[in-house]
């Protein structure tokens, strides 16, 4: 019996030594994914951080969002800027047919991409708060970020708003949209648009005040290659949402709200200091230079998105090579109508072509197309804030002997000729939108903030399309409603 | 032990193994006689001072008798001198043992060699540290009679005094007679091959009179929970034990079916999707469900949160692994399904578990056998109902698809033209079905199915080292063409048992391959109309079965499905796995035992699917993009290990204590990568070197996942005299599942018993042979939701910019989640009563979840889909039978007729819900789904708007509003319970008739008062659009529509083409009988020919699974791959 007992204290000392053993590797039970990271991981470097920064740019740049839908595709589709009739695949779209189910599946990953994004950026933002001890960022570095994320949060509210939002001055106090700060199960109420407009302009304000010392601010547009790849995110500053993009968003918001004071502000703020750092493009590369043609004219972009996709997208889109069943190709007499037949404009014969290679009897859209070029420094580049719509909108909210001014700087710049005092200028720029804005989903929009109740049938040589609330507010999709 | 030398010319035990009980021993005595054949012929013997073990050999070799004794006992044996010649066994005998310290008894064949004074002593085979038997005290002597219930006398039974290794054996009378020291006990163990042991109290030194009774369940006395072995006796859990034999005389092909049929609670829900396709792994339930399985992809390799757990000796396995096991290995099967017996599985216990422990080998001389399976399967399509060509042109007609001249959509002159081309449609079809055209599709992809299964097993040993191998092959085409599986398993095992030390080592490989049909969805088949003919009279497969202008414009192209069935398509999987399982034990003393154990399992899938460029989805695809492959590999590695201290002991003589310390570890991965390469040739063989290049703009899939777990155990038990018994179990669980805050949580059951029958009140009653109740409590876990992450984890975005990648939120962390508890009740019974002729159990069970962890839909704009939370709560009782009786038990003459009737009644409900599932709700309704998660409702509830049926007037639905006002409009939120798809009763009826070697067996299944919604009436007889019409449908969709004001139909009119809502319409009550299994068998064992073939059994059986169904509602079942009557027969043959 005596042995017994001895015999069972070993064996127990031993299956408790053996548990003691397991539990001290409580991190054993830490199992990092493989395939994954966790936040610990991300946040605690700085390197690491800027990839989860760099995630908001490419979530951007997927073809729900600027890649295509809200850009080149589906919103220029909207603006009626190309000619697709009833045999198409897009005509559901042109024809604001937002209850079929080919359109609502269109707007419901816009939506549901738009606010994982949202959703992105806020545990971004918080993250960066949390591991602020052990992430041993920079605080200028950190500023930096923040700032960005606050600026790219507004962008997409913003646009969430100019896409599901009302007729903006109109009905202001409308429920529209809900506007997120941090990641949460909990539902956001649908905010008045006003309401929503003053969020955005909060964040801009936010994100203003910790991009003063963006590097963008020496560094302009010039597109240097990174010997350093740490340092990748600390130039080429113009594809991030820098400095000049809340400013220039500002301007884009403050007029959207109908403040021209402060959007005039904005845009000449931004036209003072970026005018030498985002400098015109050059008219012999674009008219002459048959190889590799700056047609994005990205060094004017205050804020251009790199999007990997842009010339899969380019072939899936506007290739001459495409069926005319899916083909977006404008109709060639309202293409020349658009530009005024002027073949001195740098945006008409460098980008509209009739490729001789091809069957097809009209000009297609070589914006997007690839150059030869592949080191080319604007290769992928997508237009997300130009310089150049700070000069329309400074001719647009100037007093009326500044207007003609910045409208002919910015005529001047597109090989243009200046126009005679006295000029109409609110009837220039609808003319400019469309020509300036081709492929960059800015038209629909300008028309909508317009108010324009009837606006030229993309899909037809002649005649208009009577545009309505019906028309230019999309419906939340049934991904958001249902579960309200 | 004895250990067979072979190499002679005939079987000779000539060494007795160190280790030996008794009991074995006595066994062996009965056993072996058989195999000793008759020989009478002299003797001739003389030896001068020669070994007495030389002695028994050569008396071996002449005589055919066979000896038996101990090896440790012949070493005072006296060098035998003799001369002697003569056929009188006996003499030779006693001469050989004239000086000899032994008696010797002949047992038929066997000569028994005792100790002169009548007392064997045997070895212990663990305890070394006995004492040795000390001078004895003057001895009293014991006689008595040992008997089987109906008085006849036992030959061979094992007399043992308890505590002790002395004992003997009953005579050819029963008789016997035992010396036993004065001051040992006064307690004989009295046991017998086949017979409950009885213990038996002779204080009084009086003769006693022992009457056996049989032991029906043998196996089912002790508990095998893959942990430890319970006595019955001592168990306070609920838990059903079968033996391998039990379990293949309900069916020969699957394990799963088998214990589906045996026990109640176990059920295989049936997916009509996929039918009896070979290759998809069931889903199962023990006691109903604990979870919300709010799964879209059913696979393997998304867990099913509702199944239970498997256990294969003693290590946690796949569902996968259990199907694929060598159904002949199993040698016994056991159901844990309360929280005691499954509380030992903490974590992971929620669902029940299934213990399964395979053969395990077994000394003595060289056993083989070898087992044939072989199943036909016979498609049933008893539930379709499609109409002939005709009646679907008459359909056609009818529901206007041919247009009527009053058409408004195409008005003018065009309206003419447009009806000539429908007009002239219509009568070609009609022209055609008038030739002579109606073809039935169906029977297209179908064939009888075959399988075969050869598996041989042999095994050996003596009492130190023991050996067994087995192997398997197979092979199963199934009821649709192209679909099945071949494959083979091999598994060594291997026991080396040297004194105290036990290790036992299991090594499993096994490898195959499984393939799915080309023809894809049974269902195109069903759809495809009886007017088109499938074959040009060459045989040749057109691909275009029809292109017509449609009605409204465009046109509607058919294809003939039979063109891509023909294309050399690959849709394939190989496997290849390994396993080990090691496990070591080690008695210390007795008693106490620790035990530690390993194992490795290592599998590798390969898959494949080839679509051929000239499929019609390729059409229209520029070759660079024609036909796609798609190669896939899965690695999984899990490692488990364990160590255990087992403790058990007798206090006082009526204190049973035992107890158990243990800890497991666990790891597990999952590794998967795929890509898809696209642009073949016409005519390749799906050789990805022949692609253009990988499918553009993708990337490989891949994921790897890892899981670990480790816990801790202790459970004690407790018994007073085997009247009362109390149990309880503590297990720390810890588990990467849950974030790093909760990665520990405790799970605990208790519960008490009484075995009613040990009470001296009861003792010796005449109706009540064995009565235990019980009663326990416990709490239980479930961790088959896959990984949830208190910290959030990130993955690579596909695209790259100037400053590298990006990554993105994946699963946002959630630091609140709590494990999902189930808090379990049992209360139950197990009776055995008139001479064991009515037995069985039931038992009245709880089981509620607390809290679920449910993924509720959110708004869009959080950003957030299917977000976990702990939500309410899942209340579940229930009450479950099984009840037997013996209608004739005459086991004498091998006459034993059972019938048998298991039953569940289970209610389920939500509680705590509140609100907060409603986006979940509103998606249901959107997606059609009956289900809906609200407070006080059952899971399995249908939800639907009530319909009070077809209006004779307008041939419209009527509904039935909440408000109790009829209308025509169809609105959700009239939507309320209108039925519930579990069962009210669901069990099986069963019969099984032993006369002889002769075995008839029949299970019944009746499944009583289950609704059920008809998708059958709702597809295709009544929701038909414009684009289903194209589809084959339902007689009941021509017959039974409402074509005219006055009719009474049960479904709307018949040109009416606006979409049906789901209302009560089509929810139906079910009730059914089947015919689950129906056996057959004949056993030729003892027939002089099998000796001559050297066997030492043969067994024969016939099985039909699903022989027939008789169900009240008419429904299509096996949508994607249609249900099959199985016919299969079984040879066992052992050497």
């Amino acid at each position: 019996m005596k042995s017994q007992i001895k015999y069972l204290a070993y064996s127990c000392t031993i299956i408790t030594l053996f548990c003691v053993l397991c539990t001290s590797c409580k991190k054993w039970l830490d199992v990092k994914p493989q395939d994954k990271f966790l936040e610990s991981q991300i946040y605690s470097s700085e390197q690491a951080a800027v990839m989860a920064l760099n995630g908001l740019y490419l979530q951007m740049a997927s073809n729900d969002l600027y890649g295509q839908n809200l850009t080149m595709g589906t919103l220029d589709i909207m603006g009626q800027m190309y000619n697709v009739p009833g045999t198409t695949t897009y005509n559901k779209v042109a024809n604001y047919a937002y209850t079929t189910d080919e359109v609502k599946a269109i707007f419901s990953a816009v939506w549901q991409s738009a606010y994982v994004t949202v959703t992105n950026t806020n545990d971004f933002l918080d993250k960066l708060g949390t591991y602020s001890n052990q992430s041993k960022i920079k605080p200028s570095r950190d500023s930096l970020m923040r700032g960005e994320a606050l600026g790219i949060r507004a962008l997409i509210h913003f646009d969430m708003l100019r896409l599901f939002g009302p007729m903006y001055n109109a009905d202001s106090v409308k429920p529209s949209i809900p506007y997120y700060r941090k990641v949460t199960p909990t539902i956001s109420p649908l905010y008045p648009a006003k309401a929503i407009i003053d969020s955005v302009l909060d964040d801009l304000r936010a994100a203003e005040k910790l991009l003063v010392n963006d590097p963008v601010r020496q560094l302009g547009s010039a597109t240097t290659t990174a010997s350093d790849p740490t340092q990748a995110a600390w130039i080429n500053r113009n594809q991030t949402f820098n400095y000049f993009a809340v400013k220039g968003l500002q301007a884009r918001v403050y007029l959207y709200r109908g403040d021209t004071t402060s959007a005039l502000q904005a845009a000449k703020a931004v036209i003072a200091e970026a005018d030498p750092l985002f400098p015109w493009v050059n008219p012999p590369s674009i008219l002459n230079d048959k190889d590799n043609p700056p047609r994005v004219m990205a060094s004017e972009c205050l804020f251009a998105l790199y999007t990997p996709g842009l010339y899969t997208n380019y072939q899936n889109l506007f290739a001459p090579s495409l069926l005319d069943v899916n083909i977006l190709a404008p109709n060639t007499t309202r293409l020349n109508a658009t530009y005024e037949n002027n073949t001195n404009d740098y945006r008409f014969n460098p980008v509209w072509i009739q490729a001789a290679t091809s069957n097809k009897s009209y000009k297609t859209f070589y914006k997007y197309a690839d150059v030869a070029n592949s080191a080319s420094g604007f290769r992928f580049l997508q237009a997300m804030v130009r310089k150049s719509e700070m000069y329309l909108i400074a001719a647009e909210c100037d007093t009326a002997s500044n207007k003609l001014n910045y409208l002919n700087t910015y005529r001047y710049n597109r090989g243009l000729a200046a126009l005679p005092a006295g000029t109409n200028v609110a009837t220039e720029l609808l003319k400019e939108y469309p020509k300036e804005f081709y492929g960059e989903g800015q038209v629909f929009y300008y028309y909508k903030r317009l108010k324009l109740t009837a606006i030229k049938n993309g899909s037809a040589t002649s005649g208009n399309v009577s545009m309505n609330a019906a028309k230019y507010v999309v419906s939340l999709p049934l991904a958001e409603t249902q579960y309200r | 032990m004895l250990k067979n030398f072979s190499g002679r010319e005939r079987p000779a035990f000539t060494k007795t193994i160190r280790v030996m009980r008794i009991t074995a021993f006595l066994l062996l005595v009965a056993c072996m006689s058989a195999s000793a054949s008759v020989r009478s012929q002299v003797i001739t013997l003389k030896t001068r001072n020669v070994a007495l073990e030389k002695v028994f050999v050569e008396i071996q070799k002449q005589s055919g008798y066979e000896f038996l004794y101990s090896t440790k006992m012949l070493k005072e044996a006296q060098p035998v001198t003799v001369d002697v010649s003569t056929s009188d066994i006996d003499e030779v005998l006693r001469q050989c043992f004239k000086k000899q310290p032994f008696s010797y008894t002949i047992i038929d064949k066997t000569i028994v060699v005792k100790p002169l004074h009548d007392k064997i002593k045997v070895d212990a085979p663990i305890i070394e540290n006995v004492p040795a038997v000390e001078k004895i005290p003057p001895p009293i002597v014991i006689t008595g009679k040992v008997m089987d219930e109906d008085g006849k006398p036992l030959q061979g039974a094992s007399i043992l005094l308890k505590g002790t290794q002395t004992g003997t054996s009953s005579n050819s009378k029963g008789e016997f007679s035992l010396e036993i020291p004065d001051n040992s006990s006064k307690v004989l163990i009295v046991s017998f091959v086949g017979m409950e042991p009885r213990e038996i109290n002779v204080a009084s030194g009086k003769p006693i009179t022992v009457a056996l009774k049989a032991a029906n369940k043998k196996a089912d006395d002790v508990i095998i929970t893959g942990i430890v072995n319970r006595k019955r006796e001592q168990f306070t859990g609920a838990a059903s034990v079968f033996n391998g034999e039990q379990l293949r005389s309900v069916n020969n092909l699957s394990v799963i079916q088998a214990i589906n049929t045996l026990d109640p609670s176990f059920r295989i829900t049936d997916n009509n999707l996929t039918g009896a396709n070979p290759n998809v792994i069931p889903n199962i339930e023990i006691r109903g469900t604990t979870s919300v399985d709010l799964r879209t992809v059913k696979d393997e390799y998304t867990t099913n949160p509702n199944q239970p757990l498997f256990i294969i000796d003693g290590f946690e396995v796949s569902l996968r692994t259990v199907v694929d096991l060598d159904y002949n290995r199993i040698e016994t099967l056991v159901l844990l399904k309360d929280a005691a017996s499954t509380a030992i599985y903490g974590a992971k216990a929620s669902n029940g578990v299934v213990v399964i422990e395979t053969k395990k080998p077994k000394a003595g001389k060289l056993q083989l056998s070898y087992n044939a399976d072989l199943g036909w399967e016979l498609p049933d399509l008893t539930s379709y109902n499609m109409m002939d060509a005709k009646e679907k042109l008459t359909y056609e007609k009818l529901s206007g698809f041919y247009g009527t001249l009053t058409d408004q959509s195409n008005p003018g002159a065009g309206m003419y033209t447009a009806q000539y081309s429908r007009d002239s449609l219509y009568y070609a079809r009609w022209a055609r079905a008038e030739r002579g055209v109606n073809t039935y599709w169906l029977s297209e992809p179908l064939q009888t199915g075959f399988r075969q299964s050869h598996s041989i097993y042999v095994s050996g040993g003596d009492n130190v080292t023991r050996y067994a191998a087995a192997g398997r092959y197979y092979k199963q085409s199934g009821a649709m063409k192209g679909s099945g599986n071949e494959g083979w398993e091999t598994s060594f095992n291997l026991n080396y048992r040297p004194g105290r030390f036990n290790v036992a080592s299991i090594l499993r490989v096994n490898g195959g391959k499984k393939y799915e049909s080309p023809y894809g969805s049974f269902s195109t088949y069903v759809n495809q109309n009886p007017y088109f003919t499938k074959r040009n009279p060459d045989g040749s497969i057109n691909m275009l079965l029809d292109s017509v202008g449609a009605l409204g414009g465009g046109s509607e192209i058919t294809y003939n499905p039979l063109y891509n069935a023909s294309l050399n398509n690959i849709n394939q999987k190989t496997v290849f796995g390994f396993s080990e399982n090691l496990q070591l034990s080690y008695n210390i003393v007795r008693g106490l035992q620790v035990s530690a154990g390993g194992y490795v399992d290592k599998s590798v899938e390969q898959s494949e699917i080839f679509l051929p460029a000239e499929r019609t989805e390729f059409l229209n695809l520029s070759i660079y993009q024609k036909g796609s492959q798609t190669t896939g590999t899965r690695n999984l590695l899990n490692y488990q290990a364990f160590a255990q201290a087992n403790y058990g002991t007798l206090l006082g003589g009526m204190h049973q204590l035992n107890a158990i310390l243990r800890t497991e570890m666990q790891q597990s991965s999952n590794d998967y990568y795929e890509a898809t390469a696209v642009g073949f040739p016409y005519g390749s063989n799906g050789n990805p070197a022949f692609s253009y290049n990988y499918s553009p703009n993708s990337k490989p899939t891949t994921s790897s996942t890892v899981f670990r777990r480790n816990s801790f155990l202790a459970q004690g038990s407790y018994s007073f005299k085997n009247r009362l018994i109390a149990d309880g179990t503590i297990r720390y669980d810890g588990s990467t599942i849950f974030g790093s805050n909760k990665k520990y949580t405790p799970f605990w059951s208790t519960g008490i018993g009484w075995n009613m029958h040990n009470e001296s009140w009861l003792a010796g009653s005449k109706i009540v042979n064995t009565l235990r109740l019980k009663a326990n409590i416990g709490i239980t876990g479930n961790q088959s939701f896959g990984t949830i992450y208190d910290a959030s984890v990130y993955g690579f975005l596909s695209g790259l910019n100037l400053r590298g990648q990006g990554v993105e939120i994946t699963t946002l962390g959630n630091h609140n989640l709590d494990w999902q508890k189930t808090k379990q009740v049992n209360i139950g019974a197990d009776f055995s009563l008139f001479k064991s002729r009515l037995f069985g159990y039931a038992n009245y069970f709880i089981k509620n979840t607390s809290p679920l962890i449910i993924p509720i839909e959110l708004p869009a704009s959080t950003g957030l889909a299917s977000y976990p939370v702990n939500v309410g709560e899942q209340l579940s009782h229930g009450v479950e039978a099984n009840i037997r009786y013996q209608i004739i038990s005459k086991q004498r003459q091998g006459i034993i007729w059972t019938v048998g009737f298991t039953a569940i009644l289970q209610k389920m409900k939500f509680e705590g819900f509140k609100n907060t599932l409603d986006g979940l709700n509103k998606q249901m309704t959107l997606t059609n789904s009956l289900t809906r998660f609200m407070d006080g409702y059952s899971p399995d509830d249908l939800w639907a708007v009530k319909s009070e049926g077809i209006d004779p007037a307008t041939g419209k639905e009527i509904f039935l509003k909440k408000n109790g006002k009829y209308t025509f409009d169809y609105d959700p939120a009239d939507m309320t319970k209108v039925g519930n798809s579990r069962p009210a009763a669901e069990g099986v009826f069963s019969t099984d008739l032993v006369y002889k070697h002769f075995t008839v067996g029949l299970y019944l299944r009746y499944v009583y008062h289950s609704d059920q919604f008809n998708s059958a009436i709702f597809n295709k007889v009544e929701n038909i659009s414009q684009t289903s019409l194209l589809n084959n449908l339902d007689k009941r969709a021509l017959y039974d529509r409402w074509k005219q004001p006055g009719d009474i139909a049960q479904f709307k009119g018949i040109s009416n083409f606006i979409s049906t809502p789901m209302s009560s319409r089509f929810v139906q009550t079910e009730n059914t009988i089947s015919a689950e299994s129906f056996t057959v068998g004949y056993s030729f064992q003892g027939a002089p020919w099998l000796k001559k073939m050297k066997m030492t059994d043969l067994h024969i059986a016939a099985y039909t699974g699903q022989l027939f169904r008789i169900s009240t509602i008419k429904a299509e079942r096996g949508i994607d791959y249609p249900f099959a009557h199985i016919y299969s027969l079984k040879i066992a043959a052992s050497f």
